[in-house]
Parts: structure tokens; sequence; C-alpha cells
């Protein structure tokens, strides 16, 4: 099908610092069950500093993407008929991507080999133990750390970061990922 | 007491349609993305800044040796940040924030391409 006349995407990040705070035992019995409870610690909001976050939307990518594979699945929108389908499924790879995303291992792998402006990146680690380790400078140093079920998301520089930039790995044995990878 | 950082990052990308009259859910994509992960920082330390004014000379956010970074543009200039000391690769406008468990290595550091700004920081050691 024809690129859409525009593409946008809203993003927004929560952060909660949390400190454990200790409860005291609570006593009780009611007639039929018994209500109380040990001395228990639970993770809170530090008050002091409070909930923080932000929020936006990358106007700067562009309409036409360089691809179907600058986003790592297909979409319940496509076609389930491979002929009707706009994936280039037998060169993308994208189309045998089973729910569990892309595979890593501890060796680092360029996501994607497009070499146009970074305008967004998005990355969930899907695994459920290990983290994905993210550089954003080849293969070089992994800044980024992605524990399991964790994301990141940015917008690119505009004029530095190339989409074929973003490199991963998984910091032990293996990990499975999602991302978006979208062009200026 | 162990002190630890829950994080989310979530998007939604849109794609206007043939029309240009509406927005739907990306045709890519099909849905809202999201993550979310709690940090369990290794030696306690949270430091929150309300407000830092920065140019578009350096300024340090987060030496190396931490276990969280999180930045938030509050000026109405566009903010750059760098994880490794040098290169500026992530971009920040206003209201718009960056959070992620860091490397160890990693040595954050903000400015603006010109002008001045202000910018809300966290971070989790």
């Amino acid at each position: 099908m024809a690129a859409p006349p525009n593409r946008k995407i809203r993003f927004r990040t929560s952060v909660l610092p949390l400190d454990e705070t200790a409860f005291s035992a609570v006593a009780g019995i009611l007639e039929e069950y018994d209500l109380s409870r040990a001395t228990y610690n639970k993770n809170t909001l530090v008050t002091s500093i409070g909930k923080l976050g932000g929020n936006g939307v990358c106007t700067d990518l562009a309409a036409n993407q360089w691809g179907d594979g600058w986003s790592s699945f297909l979409s319940d929108l496509d076609s389930d008929i491979w002929e009707e389908s706009e994936e280039a499924w037998e060169l993308s790879g994208t189309w045998e991507l089973p729910d569990d995303g892309i595979k890593l291992t501890t060796s680092g792998v360029g996501l994607v080999s497009d070499t146009n402006n970074l305008a967004f990146l998005y990355i969930k680690n899907l695994g459920a133990t290990n983290k994905a380790l993210i550089s954003l400078n080849s293969d070089g140093n992994y800044y980024i750390q992605i524990p399991a079920g964790g994301s990141v998301q940015l917008r690119g520089d505009g004029s530095t970061i190339q989409c074929n930039h973003v490199y991963a790995k998984s910091d032990s044995d293996t990990t499975n990922i999602e991302y978006l990878i979208a062009k200026t | 007491m162990a002190k630890s950082v829950t994080y989310t990052n979530g998007c939604m990308p849109l794609e206007l349609n043939s029309t240009s009259v509406r927005w739907y859910f990306d045709s890519d994509v099909g849905r809202r993305l999201a993550g979310q992960a709690n940090v369990a920082l290794s030696s306690g330390t949270q430091t929150h800044s309300s407000s830092t004014a920065i140019s578009s000379s350096p300024t340090e956010v987060a030496t190396t040796n931490n276990d969280f970074v999180y930045v938030k543009n509050t000026g109405s200039t566009d903010v750059l940040v760098t994880l490794d000391n040098s290169n500026y690769l992530i971009k920040l406008s206003q209201d718009e924030s960056f959070a992620s468990e860091i490397s160890t290595s990693a040595n954050v550091k903000v400015k603006t391409a010109s002008g001045n700004s202000t910018i809300e920081t966290f971070v989790g050691t």
C-alpha cells in the first residue's frame, strides 16, 4: 500500500523513586478467619521526591519509513494472508517473527542496516531474566541497560546518530526484544 | 532499607489516514508499546534536582558508577544528552524526558545546541 501522509509517535515516561518501608504486625482474628499479619516490608514512594516523568510527541519521523522493518513485529492489523500483506516477507525476516521478538545473544548485533538519521528509538526487553544491553554507537559501549520487562525510548539528535548505529546484545545467555527504529 | 526505582517507558505510534483526516494506530504496529521494570540501587542513593539551569556548555548529570538516570527538559529550548561524555545523541524537547538503567561506565552530561534551558534530574546509585 502507499505510504501514509504522515506519522507521529506520542511517548511518555514515568519514574517512581521507591524506598522499602517497614510495616508493623497486624493483629486480629475474626470468627471464621485470621486477619493477623507479621511485620512486613513494602516499597513505597519517596515522598520528598515524588513521581517523576515527562511526555512528548515525536514528529521528526518520516511518513514513508525506510522499510517495514522499522518495527520488529507484524501488526495485528496486517493481513493474515501473506499475499495481501504489505510486508516484504521474503526480505524483511519479520514475516516469521514469533510473538517473543528478536533473539539476542551476548554478541552485539546491529538491529537494522538503514543509514538515515534516527528519529525515534523504542526497545523493550521481552525476556524474563537477562538484561538487554543497547549501544547507540555501533558495537561499542553498551551504556543503556534494559531489565526484563523494561523498555527504553529516545529521540535521535537528528544529525549524528543513524538507524544502523543501534546495536543490542544480552548481558548473559539470551534474551528477546521488540523495537521501533524510525528514520527522520 | 533497600532503595529502588520503578520506571515505565511507553509510546503510541500513530499514522494519518490517506484522506489526512484522522490519526490511527500505526498500521505497521497496531498497538501501544510499553515496558516497566524495577532497578535496585546498589548503594541506595537517590539524588534529585528539580531545576538545574544549563547552557550550550556541558553540565554533568551523572558521573560513572551510577545505576539509573532520569533527565527531563523543563525549559523551552531543546536539550541534548550524552551517555559517554562526548556524543550528544539524544534530544529532549520541552517536557520530554529520558529514563534508563545505565552501565556503571556511563557518564551522563547535557547541553543545549544554543541558548539556555532548565532540566530536572534524578540519579540512582
